[in-house]
């Protein structure tokens, strides 16, 4: 055999090809198989490699190990808590801060108000629900739900629309929350981190419990300080009862709490720092004396008045006519604002309808700027801590009308968003705070 | 912009398919051809290139794109068939004598091609491989080596150890047909 017999043997050999059996539909079908394992194989091995790439850039800035050093135990390997989808409101009440939103993590100090995009959720008895969330300047409140089986409903409406120096920093703050479809919860207690999930999965936002211990920008005022400053109240909106229980008392306060697992409001009275908690209604104090409770702890700090007494409230232009089981707006000197209707204690919408066992309204309190183009937000709040944001608007005719909605702090306030109780403030008159434009309303 | 993206990914796909199509039908003959020199089976030599089409095409964008596809086919097909050839439950069984067909005596082209292939079946796969490139294929010895991958001295080696062992097999006593020549 030489070689030119060997290549016309070869060629003889397969003359006569057998019948062709390649299925060409197979081999494309297989190929393409092949293509995505090596694409997932590809990635998987540059994901392999920049985390041995991290592994050896962690490692290098630790002391080396030796041969004897016994391996960490298995529970110690894993310092990442397992994610928990919430499925109680109460797996998320209270104060979380953002950390991330959009995508981007979220730089302490930026914005003017909080400072940091905050989010609260609080419940009513366990079953009525609301949340608050500020893209750090103006806030959304609403309602939330969550089923047993871990999903997330939220809705909600602007709350404020207050005059700000910069647009909102984190309008995704509230945005999270209407588009979130699961709360993940991972950790527990003051450790524990929130992370909101939209309908595919994807994280919308992520928090951490508000940590007031670790918040410069928060005051701390004790029974000896005077009146504790609208910033050093408002810190303790929405955390736990027992950790604001924690804070007050570390402040010189003396909280009694028994409802620990309650998102809590707190305000100053007659010398009082009064924590509401929100589970029973009944309102705890932390009073210096550490007493307790004062069933006769009936005026506020903003709002001292007898019956029929005209009073200004705070000098802003606001008059209110207190009657003996209510109030009623009055129209501010020489402003041509017709009386509007007087708030009693059997208001239909006063959430706390409870006849006589409730007071009267004894304070109404504008907390937030005047906007330029003149809309304005107003708390209003009863002695005994129920409150409701109202977002005053300019309407057809130049005419003034305020939404109310509920604070999410608020002890059993509710609302019905299709019939906003507006009435109880529409004849009232605002006067700007350097007191130079007055607004009426109604 | 996705759906934009997913449309030009599936025009893209379409367009190689079709070059990968192309490639085959002109192609697939010659490999088929190869497989049966390698194995001397054709549904075994259809297998092998079916899987040897299955692996160019799930490479096939960045073969395409280096240029003639023939080598790397080449080359995978030739490693299938080591591969099959080196799994147990394929392994030659050593015969004592040749099968029936082998020493049938049949004349014309059906006999060389049987007495051929008989022949093949009987040199080591490594050598057989070297001899099917080498002159069936009109490799060089450089191009053998790179499909085979191994060295230019191991192919001659090889190619020397397969000519005799298929000379071997196809001529058991070259003694007797010498002195029958004389």
């Amino acid at each position: 055999v030489i070689d030119t017999d060997l290549k016309e043997m070869f060629a003889a050999a397969v003359a006569q090809p057998d019948v062709d059996r390649i299925d060409t539909g197979a081999v494309l079908r297989g190929g393409r198989r092949r293509q995505r394992l090596r694409t997932a194989a590809t990635v998987g091995s540059v994901a392999a490699v920049l985390v041995l790439a991290g592994s050896l850039v962690v490692n290098g800035t630790r002391e080396p190990e030796t041969f004897t050093r016994p391996a960490p135990p298995a529970a110690t390997a894993s310092a990442t808590p397992e994610p928990q989808i919430a499925t109680s409101p109460s797996d998320i009440v209270g104060r979380w801060e953002a950390v991330e939103l959009d995508g981007r993590p979220v730089v302490a100090g930026e914005g003017l108000v909080e400072q940091r995009p905050i989010l609260y959720f609080a419940t009513l008895n366990g079953s009525d629900t609301s949340w608050s969330g500020a893209g750090v300047c103006n806030a959304f409140v609403g309602t939330f739900s969550i089923s047993t089986e871990g999903d997330f409903r939220a809705q909600g409406q602007p709350g404020t629309f207050r005059a700000c120096r910069q647009p909102d920093t984190y309008p995704g703050n509230p945005a999270a929350v209407l588009a979130a479809r699961k709360a993940v919860i991972r950790g527990t207690g003051m450790a524990a981190t929130l992370t909101l999930l939209d309908a595919q999965g994807n994280a919308l936002a992520t928090y951490k419990r508000f940590d007031w211990t670790t918040d410069s920008t928060v005051p701390h005022a004790g029974p000896g300080d005077g009146t504790p400053s609208d910033a050093y109240l408002r810190s303790y909106v929405g955390m736990l009862a027992a950790d604001a229980a924690d804070r007050a008392e570390a402040d010189g306060w003396k909280p009694q709490v028994r409802n620990p697992g309650d998102a809590v409001d707190l305000a100053f009275q007659e010398g009082r720092l009064r924590l509401f908690t929100d589970g029973t209604g009944v309102v705890r104090e932390a009073r210096p004396d550490g007493l307790g409770p004062d069933p006769n702890a009936a005026t506020s700090d903003v709002i001292t008045a007898k019956p029929d007494e005209v009073v200004d409230v705070d000098g802003t232009g606001l008059r209110l006519r207190v009657t003996a089981d209510g109030f009623c707006e009055e129209s501010a000197p020489g402003a041509d604002v017709p009386l509007g209707p007087c708030r009693t204690a059997g208001d239909p919408n006063d959430p706390k309808n409870e006849g006589t066992s409730h007071g009267a309204w004894g304070k109404v309190q504008v907390l937030t700027g005047w906007a330029p183009d003149g809309t304005v937000s107003v708390v209003a709040s009863t002695q005994d801590g129920t409150s409701a944001v109202g977002t005053l608007v300019r309407v057809k005719g130049g005419s003034w009308l305020a939404f109310f909605v509920v604070l999410p702090w608020t002890p059993g306030a509710v609302v019905d968003a299709s019939n906003p109780p507006t009435s109880d403030i529409q004849s009232l008159t605002f006067t700007t705070a350097d007191g130079q434009t007055k607004r009426p309303i109604g | 912009l996705r759906a934009k993206a997913d449309r030009e990914d599936g025009r893209v796909r379409k367009q190689g398919e079709a070059d990968f199509l192309g490639w085959v039908s002109t192609s697939r003959d010659g490999l088929r051809k190869t497989a049966y020199l390698l194995c001397g089976d054709w549904f075994l030599a259809d297998d092998l290139v079916q899987d040897t089409l299955t692996r160019l095409y799930g490479a096939w964008g960045r073969i395409a794109g280096s240029g003639d596809p023939g080598p790397y086919a080449r080359k995978v097909l030739v490693n299938l068939y080591l591969d099959h050839r080196r799994r147990p439950m394929r392994r030659e069984v050593p015969l004592a004598e040749l099968p029936d067909a082998a020493v049938e005596q049949t004349n014309g082209v059906d006999g060389d091609r049987d007495r051929l292939m008989a022949g093949l079946a009987r040199v080591p796969s490594g050598q057989r491989a070297v001899l099917v490139l080498r002159y069936w294929e009109d490799l060089s010895i450089e191009q053998t080596a790179q499909a085979l991958g191994t060295t230019p001295s191991n192919v001659r080696s090889q190619a020397s150890r397969g000519l005799d062992a298929l000379r071997a097999a196809l001529d058991p006593d070259p003694m007797t047909t010498a002195e029958e020549s004389l």
